[in-house]
């Protein structure tokens, strides 16, 4: 267990192994404890680090308020690749998380050896591109917990065991709400329409073939958009899975991330 | 007994009391929900984990949850679950949005009870 300082703020992280260094961001609502199925298998050949963001699991908030923007989020990302001294970590951001990832490798494409986008980071226009209605998003702030807890209930695929998918929204509903609500803020409002022709260093997805909030149609089309400015991309689906394959089936998630792992 | 008939939704009331979902987030529930179906409205009257009474028509309500009957099979025969069909507008839900919220869980776990007790029956 153990927390870094960032520009005056207290983030929580996990480490584990040793080698290259593999960073993992969580999404909407989560913490490092979404990886746990995931940190220890690849700790025997990386050095795996995880982060609570800013409001989230163990980490402090910035300036005493929720985050709403994937720029914040990456600057605080920046700085704990940077007070670590970590060597082009590459990036395992997960839906919002992959944003975030996407985010920083645009602004610092020297400070990251690549990202893996899992269930997000894909371009998309606005809430609608998402699939929210904007009444439904603006009502969300009445109560995000409840709200993100059947949120959990629904996107996860149909293959995964009703006992993990209880545990995982049981989990999702320890998250502060006003940290939940600006969290759907942050996921709606990325924008890589706006920089995609900055994206320098390689992006990888995986995403659910379940997931209907980020599709595999989004990111296919993501993928091929990178492909065609020249970044080395590609896209994994995974069979009868939802938005959080790290979590809902860590087994062969970790078997495809090894394999993607493999093209860096 | 078919969708949407109130014999349907009786049956429901019935499935619903017993379900451990819906007696755990449901248990304080006191609303009055229509659920319409095309033209036709069947109001269910909520109070504290009890269905007290199915009525058919628009009677006084506090949230209708409405689409057309085809929309409806996206959550009894696709499954889709109600977060997904409200965000994404496949199914309209009225009333005050403090209230809906407030109520979401037990509204949630009440849809999701309706998808088992459309596959079961």
């Amino acid at each position: 267990m153990a927390y870094a300082t960032l520009d005056g703020v207290r983030l929580y992280y996990e480490e584990a192994g040793s080698g290259r260094p593999l960073l993992m961001i969580h999404g909407a609502s989560q913490d490092t404890l979404s990886w746990h199925d995931n940190i220890g298998h690849f700790a025997k050949s990386w050095h795996v680090l995880a982060v609570d963001l800013p409001g989230h699991g163990k980490s402090a908030l910035v300036q005493g308020r929720p985050t709403t923007t994937t720029e914040e989020f990456s600057r605080y990302l920046h700085l704990f690749v940077a007070q670590k001294q970590l060597q082009k970590p590459i990036l395992v951001g997960h839906s919002m998380g992959a944003a975030i990832s996407i985010a920083m490798s645009v602004v610092d494409p020297d400070a990251v050896g690549g990202t893996v986008a899992v269930c997000g980071g894909a371009a998309f226009r606005g809430p609608s591109g998402v699939s929210y209605q904007p009444q439904v998003l603006r009502d969300t702030a009445i109560n995000p917990t409840d709200w993100l807890e059947t949120i959990f209930h629904s996107v996860l695929g149909r293959t995964t065991p009703i006992a993990r998918r209880r545990e995982m929204a049981f989990d999702a509903t320890r998250c502060s709400p006003y940290v939940a609500h600006a969290d759907l803020i942050t996921y709606t409002t990325f924008n890589l329409n706006e920089t995609i022709h900055l994206v320098r260093k390689p992006v990888y997805y995986i995403v659910g073939e379940d997931d209907w909030s980020t599709t595999p149609a989004m990111a296919r089309e993501t993928s091929a958009r990178l492909a065609r400015l020249g970044v080395p991309t590609d896209c994994v689906e995974l069979a009868g899975i939802g938005h959080i394959p790290h979590w809902e089936q860590p087994e062969v998630f970790n078997e495809v991330l090894e394999k993607v792992l493999g093209r860096f | 007994m078919s969708f949407p008939s109130r014999d349907w939704f009786q049956r429901l009331a019935g499935f619903l009391e017993e379900d451990e979902d819906f007696r755990t987030h449901g248990r304080w529930l006191e609303t009055r929900l229509a659920l319409r179906v095309d033209q036709q409205t069947t109001v269910m009257n909520f109070s504290r984990g009890l269905i007290l009474d199915v009525s058919e028509g628009l009677s006084s309500h506090d949230f209708m949850i409405s689409g057309t009957r085809e929309r409806w099979s996206v959550l009894l025969e696709t499954g889709w679950g109600l977060v997904r069909l409200y965000r994404t507008g496949t199914l309209e839900i009225r009333g005050d949005p403090v209230r809906l919220m407030q109520n979401w869980k037990a509204l949630f776990f009440i849809t999701e009870g309706m998808k088992r007790f459309a596959a079961a029956a």
